[in-house]
């Protein structure tokens, strides 16, 4: 049997996608061109993705990228056609995608923090592939790329390093959620933070990226976890996923007393926000012991500024730090995860609150929106009514 | 829910806290400052100001005003009106509370921070106004 990649054919094809064509939306359903791979680039056959508040914020203007832009950026899908030079995956191979695809080559990629890879982040800001390309066509007008994923749509193109490999007998629309908020929410406390059995933790905000801090904050052993948040629905979720307290963020603003009474007046260990908001950033940070760790998990607006006790800073020696798709390293990340997830360790099953076709794309965000939603998934092979 | 319902429930208690606490060892001690304090609360939205600068007709050593910043405060603490219910239970921390971010204080903050010794007898008062209302269920 012959090891060589097969190549893409020449031609474009034309698929289904969710296009934002400016601030504030709305989010149209386009029939789109696809151009075909180029070199180290593969194009996958969509099959799930999840509706994440980072694409919401790129609809509000909150993480300007450059549009119009084809949306999504955690998804899962089956290689369909690779490139010139493409030798990690093969057509019919099972992905997820990564959005951080590390170039393995800058100073950050060869210090062993792809996290912070110079190339994956230009490339998200300039809307493009790593070749400094776009390979989706609307009218012959080119249309942006989201994160160099744009899984919103029934089949993209990205770069190799942009699919994590993944055994075939994991269901896509689960795995979809592993290319983001999984392994954001995992990596935050594995990686970022660390943590051990024992430990409090406070997390502020019960979204999809929160739940899976609760949840790997359970796997780490930490004790007691407790989940912040405004809405009685997410916090009830919350202990599902391992939170042993939980705190109505709606019924006080003031979220650091409850903490502080929960871990005998010290503050927690560590603190995770998990919302993108200066508030409740301070909120983490105040809501730590001496010498403890604030992670900020959560994406703010890049205009934003947060302010913290300048004394605190050397009297209580707290460690205030964020973390970008969890500091992960996709390739060994994502089969950890679905290895705990195929055992019954780690929770995906929970995290869906819909899953919804394409065409009802715009519904999927309202939800998000309003705060009903914990992870909508669209569907890509069903069509609407 | 909040501690309070609304400013005006705020309002009553803090009025009937100063009330009771214009005499007392603390606000001498704000008079002897020549010191003016606000409180700036937010959830509900209050302002309280206490004066112990401006002479008074009675000879109590100060004078509470709500939802001014008159006379210009030497010092003001800006926190959500539930860390101030904490505050004034005694249950709080001052320099912790700010160092956690739960209140922000400008001024003359030494000057202010000098009176916590004197405040204990007003923490009574306030669990005192509280149960007087009925309302001790508030307190923790």
């Amino acid at each position: 049997m012959s090891t060589a990649p097969v190549p893409a054919e020449a031609s474009p094809i034309r698929v289904r996608a969710a296009v934002l064509w400016d601030v504030g939306g709305p989010l149209r359903v386009e029939t789109v061109e696809l151009l075909p791979p180029g070199p180290g680039e593969v194009r996958v056959r969509v099959a799930a993705a999840g509706v994440c508040r980072s694409d919401l914020h790129v609809v509000h203007g909150t993480l300007p990228v450059p549009l119009p832009a084809v949306l999504g950026h955690e998804g899962a899908g089956i290689v369909e056609a690779v490139g010139p030079g493409v030798t990690r995956v093969r057509p019919g191979e099972a992905v997820v995608f990564n959005w951080v695809p590390g170039c393995g080559r800058c100073y950050f990629c060869r210090s062993g923090r792809p996290d912070l890879c110079e190339a994956a982040f230009d490339m998200q800001v300039s809307g493009t592939l790593p070749s400094g390309e776009t390979r989706f066509r609307l009218d012959g007008r080119p249309l942006h790329h989201f994160s160099g994923v744009s899984c919103m749509a029934e089949a993209t193109v990205v770069p190799e390093a942009g699919v994590v490999p993944i055994p075939p007998d994991v269901p896509l629309e689960r795995a979809a959620l592993v290319g983001c908020a999984v392994t954001t929410g995992y990596g935050a406390v594995v990686h970022t933070a660390g943590v051990r059995p024992g430990a409090s933790v406070a997390v502020l905000g019960c979204g999809g990226v929160g739940l899976n801090v609760i949840q790997a904050a359970r796997l780490a052993g930490a004790h007691p976890i407790i989940a912040i948040d405004v809405r009685p629905d997410k916090l009830a979720l919350a202990r599902r996923f391992g939170a042993t307290h939980t705190v109505d963020a709606s019924r006080s603003e003031d979220v650091i007393t409850p903490v502080l009474e929960l871990t005998d007046g010290l503050g927690a260990d560590y603190a995770f926000e998990v919302v993108g908001r200066p508030e409740t950033i301070a909120a983490a940070y105040g809501a730590v012991r001496k010498g403890g760790t604030a992670v900020v998990v959560g994406v703010a607006a890049p205009h934003e500024d947060v302010a913290i006790n300048a004394f605190s800073l050397p009297s209580q020696s707290k460690v205030l730090t964020g973390t970008w798709y969890g500091r992960s390293r996709p390739d060994v990340d994502v089969p950890r995860i679905l290895a705990l997830y195929r055992a019954g360790r780690l929770d995906l099953d929970g995290l869906v609150s819909g899953t919804v076709p394409l065409d009802a794309v715009g519904e999927a965000f309202e939800a998000l929106e309003s705060g009903r939603a914990v992870r909508t998934v669209i569907r890509m092979g069903e069509r609407g009514e | 829910m909040p501690v309070y319902r609304d400013a005006q429930h705020l309002k009553e208690i803090l009025a009937a806290l100063a009330e009771r606490a214009r005499f007392s060892e603390a606000a001498k001690g704000l008079r002897e400052a020549q010191l003016v304090v606000a409180f700036v609360y937010r959830n509900p939205d209050v302002t309280v100001v206490m004066d112990g600068r401006t002479p008074t007709a009675d000879g109590s050593y100060m004078t509470v005003r709500f939802d001014t910043l008159e006379p210009p405060p030497d010092v003001t603490f800006e926190s959500p009106a539930d860390v101030g219910h904490t505050f004034w239970q005694g249950k709080l921390n001052v320099p912790a509370a700010l160092a956690r971010g739960q209140v922000k204080a400008r001024g003359a903050i030494a000057r202010a921070l000098k009176l916590l010794p004197l405040l204990p007898p007003l923490y009574q008062m306030y669990r005192e106004v509280l149960q007087a209302r009925g309302e001790g269920d508030l307190l923790s």
